[in-house]
């Protein structure tokens, strides 16, 4: 066995010893450095990161998830349905009043919403509960027809669903109190829901009707029967006949109109 | 070891950040609509498909205060310059940095999802396509990530 030595070309038995050797040093290298933790490849340190980053988002949305609206996040209406005014479904008062009253309005009206809350209590007060005048409330159901979720009708079948239950004025007078801007979500399905709650009405038939679209269609065709008539402003107040288009002012202009109205009835 | 360039594998005879920039300017066309209607103050039109309306109108469409969509375009904008930077260095790093953003994009996506199906109960079609490229995109950096040669340590 002789080894090379400088200066004498190496022998095929050196070749062959030297690349043993290379071998086993490598070998040997690679034994003694430690095996890469899987843990530690960058793919399982990006997919962790962002698992992470997802998870905190979420968590960001969930905690800060919005939660359907109570009967306490409500404003109740300012008045209550005097014991002297009968309410028959959509009509309230005596049914031979001399003097009828028919209020064509949305409830996502801003002017609707000031006439029910403001001229509305007083004529209850004053013309109703004593039997001189009825009203009627007829739907024209126009501000929110080019959405999708039309909040007017929506607003009105939730009242006529109300009128089956013998609670239209009260959800009138709820959804009135509760109006919040047009096509804002004042409307939106679970508020209408906590409004019939704070209304008073039995949820499970208030659901069953109102997912049965029903209302919703009626709502529609009065809209357009008024449309018909002329009636394509809100509020439109029919008085015996004579119509008013817009609120009248104050109700001293309003009471002077039933007082005529009532003094020219038969 | 991720910025180390590594010439990437072609998928389907092209370099693949191509297909991933693709679909990040659909996400971003799609992200980009959405973001002006809602900004505008108007809901997207969704043609005969209804949801869209509510979606956008839904208070979970809204993340402090701005449309999801916005950050929609926040990220395609992000994933974009990644797959473009990929497509023009090769560094290996930039394809994990698209990997790993969609798929928290993915996340987020997935909880947004359940929302419309299962909160709000309306689905907007929309937002699905945007969804549905972001786990095309996702699944594609999964993909090539797997078919490309990795660079040694070093």
């Amino acid at each position: 066995m002789s080894r090379a030595t400088p200066g004498t070309p190496p022998t095929r038995q050196d070749r062959r010893r030297l690349e043993l050797e290379q071998r086993r040093e490598q070998r040997r290298s690679a034994r003694e450095k430690p095996a890469a933790s899987p843990l530690r490849s960058p793919m399982v340190l990006f997919t962790a990161g962002a698992l992470i980053v997802g998870a905190v988002i979420v968590g960001i949305m969930l905690l800060g998830r919005p939660v359907p609206p109570s009967v306490a996040d409500l404003l109740p209406p300012g008045h209550e349905i005097p014991a002297g005014a009968v309410a028959n479904g959509r009509t309230l008062g005596a049914a031979d009043a001399k003097v009828t009253v028919e209020i064509w309005s949305d409830f996502q009206c801003p002017a609707c919403m000031n006439f029910a809350t403001e001229l509305e209590p007083l004529t209850i007060s004053g013309y109703v509960a004593t039997g001189k005048v009825k009203l009627v409330y007829r739907d024209a159901a126009f501000q929110g027809q080019r959405y999708e979720y039309d909040e007017s009708t929506e607003a009105a079948a939730a009242a006529r669903c109300a009128a089956d239950q013998g609670l239209f004025w009260q959800m009138h007078n709820w959804l009135f109190a509760n109006w919040n801007g047009e096509n804002e979500g004042a409307f939106a399905a679970d508020r209408l829901r906590a409004i019939a709650t704070a209304a008073g009405l039995n949820l499970t038939t208030y659901d069953s009707c109102m997912a049965s679209g029903d209302q919703q269609t009626a709502v529609g065709n009065e809209t357009a029967s008024g449309l018909a008539a002329g009636i394509n402003q809100t509020p439109t107040l029919i008085i015996n006949g004579a119509k008013i288009v817009g609120s009248p002012n104050n109700f001293a202009d309003f009471a002077m109109i039933l007082d005529q109205a009532y003094a020219a009835a038969p | 070891m991720i910025t180390r360039r590594v010439p990437a594998r072609p998928l389907l005879g092209i370099h693949p950040a191509i297909i991933l920039a693709v679909l990040d300017v659909i996400g971003l066309l799609v992200a980009g609509y959405l973001s002006v209607v809602e900004l505008s103050g108007d809901v997207p039109s969704c043609g005969i498909i209804s949801g869209c309306e509510e979606v956008a109108r839904s208070p979970y469409n809204n993340f402090f205060g701005i449309p999801v969509a916005v950050f929609g375009v926040v990220l395609s904008v992000a994933l974009l310059s990644l797959a473009l930077a990929w497509w023009k260095t090769d560094i290996y790093g930039l394809l994990l940095g698209h990997y790993a953003l969609s798929l928290v994009g993915v996340i987020f996506d997935g909880w947004f999802l359940y929302v419309q199906v299962f909160v709000i109960t309306k689905v907007c079609i929309w937002c699905v396509t945007y969804e549905v490229s972001l786990l095309l995109r996702f699944l594609i950096a999964l993909i090539v990530y797997y078919r490309q040669p990795k660079p040694e340590p070093a």
